[in-house]
Formats: C-alpha cells, sequence, structure tokens
C-alpha cells in the first residue's frame, strides 16, 4: 500500500466515523424544545383543556420537544381579540378556539388540514400509534370544513336543551305545540295558580349576541324552514315554517308567558332566571345543567330541573380549534393538537368536563359510563336530532342579522310578518352584497 | 423660520399623537371606501360612496344613532355639570372635612366603566336583581333596559353616577385654584353668598368649567363600555334605543361585519365633532 | 328667624345635601363590597340574605391563586397608569404653556390636539394590533403607556391650558426680570402655582388608564397584563363568578383610591398656595 492510498483510506475511515457519530447523535438528541400557544376563552372547555395540558407538559414535553403554553382569556372582548391576531401576521397562538359558525369567516386566516392527517408521524401519539380519524364522526368533521378542507376540528359540541322544573312539569313537551300549552299552564299571567311566574323563558339578545337566533332556529326547521330554497342560495324566509315559528315567539312574548326582560337575556342571564325559581322552562345551552345541578351554585332549584331536548330539530353548535397560518411551529401544534382532540387528551377531559365532547368512542367506552354527563349524552342520542348549519363565511353576519331582528320582535317593534319579510330582505341584500347572485 | 422655544415646547405632544394615531386614522377612510369583512380585511373590494349613501340616506344609520347620542349626551354632560358644580361649591365650603369627601366623591371613577356595566345588567335583571328587588318592596316602578322609552334613561343614570365626580374633581380644583384675595375682599365687602358667587368665582371658574364641559361632551360623545354592556345597544336592532354611535360603529364591524360601513360612520362622526368643536375651540382660545 | 339661626340651618341644608350625594356614591360600592364576601350564589340571591357569614375565601382565592396572578397584574396596572399619568402630564404641561402664553399654532393646534380624543378607540384597534406588532410593542408596558398617552394627552393639555390661563402672566415675568430664564420661570414658578390642574389631570389620567379593559384586552398577554383584564376572567361564558368578580372590582378600587389620598395632600396644600398668591 502507497502512502497515498493509506491516506486516502485513512481520510474516508475519519470521515465515516465523524458522519455516523454526527448522525447518530442527531437521531438520539432530544429535539429542541418548542413552545406553542393555545388560546382559549374562560369557560368549562378550558378547565378541562387545562387538565390535558398539565398532563402533556408533564409526560411529553421532554419526549417530543413540544411545551404547550395555555392562555386562558376573558369571555368579555374575546372576539375583539381573536379577530385582531387574525387578520394580523401575528405569530401567536398558534392555535385558535372560536365558535363553528366562524368557520368560513376565520378560515382564510388558518391552516387547511388535510395533509397533516395523512401525514403518519404527526398524526400519531407521541408513541408512535396512529390515530383514527373516524373518532370525530364524518359530520362532526364536516362543522370544519370550508370549501372542502378541514380547517377546524371540534372538540365538544354544545346543543339547545330544553331544561324544565321538575316539580311542575311531569312530561316535557314533544311539539312545539305543547310547549306552549305547558308555557300557559306555568305562568300566572294565563293561569293564577301557576307555582311559577312565567311558564318559559328563552334568549332574546342581539345582534351582538347570537344565542337569540339559534333558539328560534329550533321550532323554525321543526316546522320545515331552512335556509335557502332548494338548490339556491337565495334565503327561505318568507315562507309558513317562518310565519309560524315568529308567532309562536309573538304569542309567548305578547300573552306574558316570558319575563318581559328576556330581549336583554344572553344565555347567562337565562341560567340565572332558572336559579331563581320564577321559570318553569327555558331553553339554553346545555353545559348550563352542570351549575343549574349544583346546591352550591342553584340552591333554589337545584334539585327540582331536569334536561331534554326541545321538540323537534334542534340547534348544535361546536367548539372548534384550529391552527394559525402565520404560526411558526405548525407541525408541533398538530401534533398536539391532534393528541388533545383523537388521543389521550379526550380521556384526561372526560372526567371534568361536563359537556358533550364530541368523540363518538367516549359514549360507547363502558369505563365512561360512571359519569353521569357521559351516560346522559349517550342516552338522549342529541347527536341523532341535532342540525348543524352550513359553513359559509357570511354566517356571523347572517346570525346577527337574525339575532338583531328575533330582538326587535321580540320588543314589540315588528309584527311577525313584518319580521319574516324583514328577515328576507335583509338576509338577501348580505347575500347579494357578497356576490351570491351573480 | 426659526424653531423657537415654544415650538419646542409642543413639539413632543405633536409628535407622540402624530405617530401613533395618523396611521389608524387614514386607515380608517381608506377602510371607508371599502366592502371590507373580516375575511377579506387585507384586500378589500372597492365600493366607491355606497358606505356614505347607506349611512345617511339609505338606513339612515348614521342619523339615528346621532340622535341617540344627542339625547344621551344632552341630559347626561347638563346633569353631570349641575350635580358637579353643587358638590364642588359645597364641598369648597366644608373646610374641616374636605380631604375625606374629596376622596370618597372620587369613588364612582374609580369603577372600571366594563364592570359597572356588567354588574350593573346583572343588578337589573327581572328576577334575581336588587335593584326590581328593592323597586318592588319600596313601591317604585320597576324599571328595564329592555324597555325602549326606559332603556336610555337607565344608561344615562348610570354614566351620571360615574362621571359626576369628573366634572367635581376638575371644578374643585378649580376652586381651590383661586386667589384667595378675591374671595376675601367679597367676603369683606358683606356680599351674599349668591352675589359672590355670580359676580366673583363665576367669572373666573370659567375657563375651567368650558374645559371640563367640552372635555366631558366629548367622552360622554364616545361612550361605549356601558351602553354596549347592557343591552348590546338595544331594544331594537341595528340602531336601538341605546346605540350611541361608538356601538354603532362596533355593532356594524364586528356583528354585521361591514367594517366598510363602519369606517364611514367614524368618518361622518369626526366631521361632525370637527365642526362643532373647532367652533367651541373658537369660543374658549378667546 | 335671627341671623345666627338662619345660617345654622343653611348650614344644616347643606349638610344634608351633602351626606344625600356621598350616600349615592357609597351605596352602590358598598354593595359591590358586599357581593364580593359571599358566596358566588348568595351575590345574586333575592331577597339578598341580611344576615350572612362573611365569605372571605374570594379574596384569598385572589391574593394566591394561580391563574389570577394578582401580583404582577396590580404592578403592571399602577406602572401603567403612573406612567401614562406622569408622562402625559411632563408633556403635556410645556405644550399647554405654551398655547397658553403664546397661543402656539393657534386655534388650529389647540384644535387638533382634541381632537384625538374625540375618536372612538374600536376604530383602532386592527390597525394598532399590526403597527405595535411591526413595531415589537405588543404585550409591553410602554406599548399601553402611549396608547393611553393619545386620550391622556388632549385631556391634559386643555385642563392645564385653562389652569394656566386662570394665572397672571406676572409672576414668571417678575421672576424673569430678576433673571431667571423663561424654561427655570415655568418650572420654578409656573408648575407649583398649577398644582390644584395637576392633581386633577393625576388623578383622571391615572383613573383612565387603570380601568381602560378593551385596549388592555386585547394588546396584552401575559407581560404586561393589567388587573382590569385578569379580573375579567370570573366572566366565563356560562357563568359569571359574582362574588370573585366583586372582589377583584374591590381590589382595583383600592390602589385607586390610595393614590388619591396620597397625591389629593398636594391639592389641599394648593389652598395655602393661594394665600402666597396674595
Amino acid at each position: 500500500m502507497t502512502k497515498v492510498q493509506a491516506a486516502v483510506i485513512a481520510v474516508i475511515i475519519v470521515v465515516a466515523v465523524i458522519a455516523g457519530g454526527w448522525y447518530y447523535w442527531q437521531a438520539t438528541k432530544p429535539p429542541e424544545k418548542v413552545t406553542i400557544v393555545m388560546q382559549v376563552d374562560s369557560d368549562p372547555e378550558a378547565e378541562s383543556n387545562q387538565v390535558a395540558v398539565k398532563y402533556w407538559n408533564e409526560n411529553y414535553a421532554q419526549m417530543t420537544g413540544i411545551e404547550v403554553r395555555l392562555d386562558v382569556v376573558s369571555f368579555q372582548g374575546y372576539f375583539d381579540r381573536l379577530t385582531s391576531q387574525l387578520v394580523s401576521d401575528s405569530p401567536t397562538p398558534d392555535i385558535v378556539h372560536p365558535w363553528s359558525y366562524y368557520v368560513g369567516q376565520y378560515a382564510p386566516y388558518c391552516e387547511p388540514l388535510d395533509d397533516y392527517f395523512a401525514n403518519s408521524k404527526l398524526f400519531s401519539s407521541p408513541k408512535g400509534e396512529p390515530y383514527n380519524l373516524n373518532d370525530k364522526p364524518p359530520a362532526i368533521l364536516d362543522t370544519g370544513k370550508s370549501g372542502g378542507k378541514i380547517y377546524f376540528l371540534s372538540h365538544s359540541g354544545g346543543f339547545l336543551a330544553l331544561i324544565y322544573r321538575t316539580d311542575v312539569i311531569s312530561k316535557p313537551p314533544t311539539t312545539w305545540e305543547e310547549f306552549l300549552e305547558l308555557a300557559r299552564k306555568n305562568s300566572k299571567s294565563v293561569n293564577p295558580d301557576s307555582k311559577t311566574t312565567y311558564g318559559a323563558a328563552v334568549c332574546g339578545l342581539g345582534p351582538i349576541d347570537t344565542t337569540g337566533w339559534k333558539t328560534w332556529l329550533c321550532p323554525y326547521w321543526t316546522y320545515g324552514g331552512k335556509y335557502f330554497k332548494e338548490g339556491t342560495m337565495e334565503p327561505d324566509f318568507e315562507s309558513d315554517a317562518a310565519l309560524k315559528a315568529l308567532n309562536l315567539w309573538d304569542t309567548l312574548m305578547k300573552e306574558k308567558l316570558m319575563p318581559p326582560d328576556v330581549t336583554g337575556w344572553a344565555f347567562l342571564e337565562t341560567m340565572a332566571g332558572m336559579q331563581s325559581g320564577e321559570i318553569a322552562m327555558i331553553i339554553d345551552w346545555n353545559p348550563v345543567i352542570g351549575t343549574l345541578r349544583s346546591s352550591t351554585d342553584s340552591p333554589k332549584v337545584y334539585d327540582k330541573v331536569a334536561m331534554t331536548l326541545p321538540p323537534g330539530i334542534v340547534y348544535t353548535g361546536h367548539n372548534m380549534m384550529g391552527i394559525k397560518k402565520t404560526s411558526q411551529h405548525k407541525e408541533q401544534a398538530f401534533k398536539f393538537l391532534s393528541w388533545l382532540l383523537f388521543g389521550e387528551g379526550i380521556d384526561q377531559e372526560v372526567p371534568v368536563y361536563q359537556g358533550t365532547l364530541s368523540n363518538a368512542r367516549i359514549y360507547t367506552d363502558p369505563k365512561y359510563q360512571q359519569y353521569a354527563w357521559v351516560k346522559e349524552a349517550a342516552e338522549m342520542k342529541w347527536q341523532e336530532h341535532v342540525r348543524a348549519e352550513p359553513n359559509y363565511k357570511e354566517m356571523p353576519t347572517i346570525q346577527s342579522i337574525g339575532s338583531g331582528i328575533i330582538n326587535t320582535l321580540l320588543s314589540g317593534k315588528l309584527t311577525p310578518e313584518q319580521a319574516a319579510a324583514k328577515l328576507q330582505s335583509d338576509i338577501y341584500a348580505e347575500l347579494q352584497k357578497a356576490g351570491y347572485y351573480g | 423660520m426659526r424653531l423657537r422655544l415654544e415650538h419646542l415646547l409642543v413639539l413632543p405632544v405633536v409628535l407622540t399623537l402624530l405617530i401613533f394615531t395618523l396611521y389608524p386614522f387614514l386607515y380608517q377612510i381608506y377602510l371607508s371606501f371599502t366592502n371590507a369583512s373580516i375575511y377579506n380585511y387585507l384586500n378589500p373590494p372597492f365600493a366607491g360612496v355606497d358606505n356614505y349613501v347607506s349611512n345617511l340616506v339609505s338606513e339612515s344609520l348614521f342619523w339615528d344613532s346621532m340622535r341617540v347620542t344627542a339625547t344621551f349626551v344632552i341630559i347626561v354632560v347638563s346633569s353631570e355639570f349641575l350635580l358637579g358644580l353643587g358638590v364642588a361649591l359645597l364641598v369648597f365650603q366644608m373646610q374641616r372635612t374636605q380631604k375625606i369627601l374629596m376622596t370618597l366623591f372620587i369613588l364612582p371613577m374609580s369603577m372600571a366603566p366594563v364592570y359597572l356595566g356588567i354588574i350593573g345588567r346583572i343588578s337589573l335583571h327581572n328576577l334575581v336583581g336588587i335593584i326590581p328587588y328593592l323597586e318592588r318592596v319600596l313601591g317604585l316602578p320597576i324599571l328595564s333596559y329592555t324597555n325602549p322609552t326606559q332603556a336610555l334613561f337607565i344608561v344615562s343614570m348610570f354614566d351620571i353616577w360615574q362621571w359626576t365626580p369628573f366634572m367635581f374633581l376638575i371644578i374643585f380644583s378649580g376652586l381651590v385654584a383661586l386667589p384667595h384675595e378675591a374671595l376675601d375682599a367679597a367676603q369683606v365687602d358683606g356680599a351674599s353668598g349668591l352675589a359672590t358667587f355670580r359676580h366673583v368665582i363665576l367669572p373666573l371658574l370659567r375657563p375651567v368649567l368650558l374645559v371640563g364641559l367640552v372635555i366631558r361632551a366629548m367622552d360622554a360623545i364616545r361612550t361605549f363600555d356601558i351602553p354596549y354592556i347592557i343591552n348590546q345597544g338595544g331594544p331594537g336592532a341595528p340602531v336601538g334605543e341605546t346605540t350611541t354611535i361608538s356601538v354603532l360603529i362596533y355593532k356594524l364591524s364586528f356583528a354585521y361585519n361591514r367594517i366598510g360601513t363602519g369606517a364611514a360612520a367614524a368618518v361622518l362622526l369626526s366631521i361632525v365633532l370637527g365642526i362643532v368643536f373647532s367652533r367651541a375651540t373658537k369660543y374658549l382660545m378667546k | 328667624m335671627d341671623a345666627l339661626t338662619k345660617k345654622k340651618s343653611v348650614a344644616l341644608f347643606k349638610w344634608f345635601l351633602v351626606t344625600v350625594w356621598l350616600l349615592v356614591v357609597v351605596l352602590p360600592v358598598l354593595w359591590v363590597f358586599l357581593m364580593s364576601i359571599k358566596t358566588n350564589a348568595q351575590a345574586i340571591e333575592i331577597p339578598p340574605p341580611w344576615s350572612f357569614e362573611p365569605d372571605w375565601s374570594h379574596y384569598i382565592q385572589l391574593f394566591f391563586s394561580e391563574r389570577f396572578e394578582l401580583r404582577p397584574s396590580m404592578f403592571n396596572s399602577v406602572v401603567i397608569s403612573l406612567g401614562s399619568a406622569a408622562l402625559s402630564i411632563a408633556l403635556s404641561f410645556p405644550a399647554a404653556y405654551s398655547i397658553s402664553r403664546f397661543r402656539t399654532g393657534g386655534q388650529n393646534l389647540a384644535f387638533w390636539i382634541l381632537s384625538f380624543r374625540m375618536l372612538p378607540p374600536v376604530l383602532f384597534m386592527i390597525p394598532m394590533f399590526t403597527l405595535y406588532l411591526q413595531l415589537g410593542l405588543m404585550d409591553t408596558h410602554i406599548g399601553l403607556i402611549i396608547m393611553y398617552l393619545t386620550f391622556n394627552i388632549p385631556l391634559s393639555v386643555w385642563v392645564l391650558k385653562s389652569f394656566l390661563d386662570d394665572l397672571p402672566k406676572e409672576f414668571e415675568e417678575s421672576a424673569m426680570v430678576d433673571g431667571c430664564s423663561r424654561f427655570e420661570a415655568m418650572f420654578r414658578i409656573v408648575f407649583p402655582l398649577c398644582s390644584p390642574g395637576i392633581i386633577a389631570v393625576a388623578i383622571l389620567c391615572f383613573f383612565f388608564s387603570f380601568n381602560e379593559f378593551l385596549f388592555a384586552m386585547v394588546f396584552t398577554t401575559r407581560q404586561a397584563r393589567t388587573m382590569t383584564v385578569m379580573a375579567s376572567i370570573f366572566v366565563t361564558q356560562y357563568t359569571y363568578l359574582w362574588a370573585d368578580l366583586a372582589a377583584s372590582v374591590i381590589l382595583m378600587v383600592i390602589p385607586m383610591m390610595i393614590f388619591v389620598a396620597i397625591i389629593q395632600k398636594e391639592l389641599v396644600r394648593g389652598l395655602t398656595m393661594g394665600a402666597i398668591k396674595g
């Protein structure tokens, strides 16, 4: 062997050793620590999210190099803040949390997730076990789609429940006509012997608050009403269904079956009304039953309330989570998000969260039957009775228009006929401005 | 033009205001000519003067809201002025308890408007609120913020409670700053309280009173927190009984997603205020 | 009725008026305090429980809770409010002096400064958000201080100007005759004589900055979060924790009242300053 040959071999060996060592070191070194920020508003989901985030940070932060910081901000001013963050190029928060009807509006600022689901490295647990996308049924996945792509994932669904006093109502109503009769029976204005002052209460606040519209959609849909005429994007509010539903609301107010204040009530005040003991039935978001059943929070009614579904078709809205387009750690955010929504995160939240998580498996898994809220949700089969709205960009605006008109109707400033006509014309004008009619 | 002392003195103020508010204000003017919504905020389609037309003519949003705002401003500013003046004069005369009284009378301003609104709202709740309860017990009529005729009154009451101390503070400091010899001289001359007030105090206090009025009026026009929280500007939409112009702009921008229309309302407001207050400035600079 | 009785009854009447207004002012705040020592359910119970065991747990929770972060948020609120008030006075006093004595910029400048207080804050939110992001002022103390300056300066300039208008020019002119520069005269002679106006402006700027919600909410996250934003944690989607909310409101009132109590000593001292004027 000549000196040159020996030198070449030596160099090759040295390079190979160094390269091998470098690759080995890269493969085994702990991943660089990245902190992703998840921002949620202050509500029961935030409480359970905190439990899950803590668990992840304690068990998986080291392993994956992903540390999660949960920013819980107030509900007051939440959407002002979120909108500002989305519209600007702010890199945080990485994971954003709006409600389902905002999906169309916020999708332009978020990351489409379809490719991430296909990536088995990301859509799997920290230990490498793949997740099952079907754990969130297709209808649930649809709530997060815009333009055919998935932008948001549902964490939990809420639906508008009928909560009633078991001491005055033995059989909850199965039709809206029965609802009206029970309301009359339990209002002092019609029946002076009634135990409660008012038979019913629904939210009437608007237009910034939109629960009033969603509550009204329940009778509207039950009577056969739809948002749009078949096959078109033309609103369909000048229909018999609309008039019937608007008349129902009008009757409830005119006969004094509801407190005069309801035009100023969001779901909080409606719950407070129930807590006072003076109302027989309310329609409100299902998580409030937790507060109403607590003896410390609702001493007057905690042992006399029950929850069921309103008659017919029920409105559902979901708490969504998505990833911001300008986030600098999109893959890490997805890794955590998929754990939170498909993996162990859900298991961590079930004991704590008394609402309705949207994963199918928790309602069939025997180990969760011990939790009363899971059992109740499974029994009510709420997913079979609900209808979700389509995700147009204009949906939040349409809801504001709608709740503003319902508010005006309940204030007595519009007759049902006028309200139907105004719904039709205002929503048409809005969609026309958005360019739907060419 | 040489840089004189006077220019140097005002320079920091001018610079601060310029840098931090000019860009947003110009951006608003730009937005008012577009059909901006949240989802196309960065590339809004051009809309010409449509927003101004709907504000002024076709939907009359601006005028309706200005009517509400003007009513509100007249009620609260005049009440706060008279109350503030009265209380300031009274406290000024009470030499020994002045310190404690002054501190206590400022208390309403120390409650954040947003929480005053939130707590006030539940206190007015028909079934669980303390105010209707007291009204029932005392046999008073039950006021509700959902009643079209009472809503503005209720919002005004909150504002008067919270901001009378503002007028009180300004007027009281003005009284304290008055030269003693004028007051003493009047007393030596045996002038009655009322005469002293009219001929001695009032003229000296005039600049301070006017400034207090102007600033409170401007703040009242911008009122947002209380009407927004108590009833989201209702009852009735889009322009309800308590939809002051700030609430209208917010509703248009964030509920109805007509950011362009909201911006146009804001520009119109600036024009109206500009006209009104430049006249006031002329008067104040005399 | 002789003169003495008339004087006494007038005095009594004045005391009566003061007491009435005092009750109007204090009772709502007292009610909020009562709310804070009940349980969350009792706070909105009707009829209100007249005798109940005071529940101090809400205050204790606020002091020790991890989520509420009382000390950092109180620190932030105080720093930001003091900073904005002090900076506002520091910048506005020279400007007010200049406008008052020299009519600098005439009507136009004075009006232009005033006009910044006319603009509804909600307009500024999104453009300011982008601007602050680019300038790196997001979630900083100085960011909020400057934001509040845009409202505090117009108030400060105009109120101080009105107090200065009332102050005869002879004071500084006689000092300048004695050899002071205009600058020295402005700070040594005129500034102290304006103390009632300065106190009033300081209190108003401090209060406004402390209680501001919308911008503090949107523009702060961890570092600069103020008490006003912190207290809103109790405003959740499904329920408001009334007693906790009331407790945090009371905890916000206290620093402000302490500030007034400290600073108003200067105001009362102004009374004796007035004598020196003579």
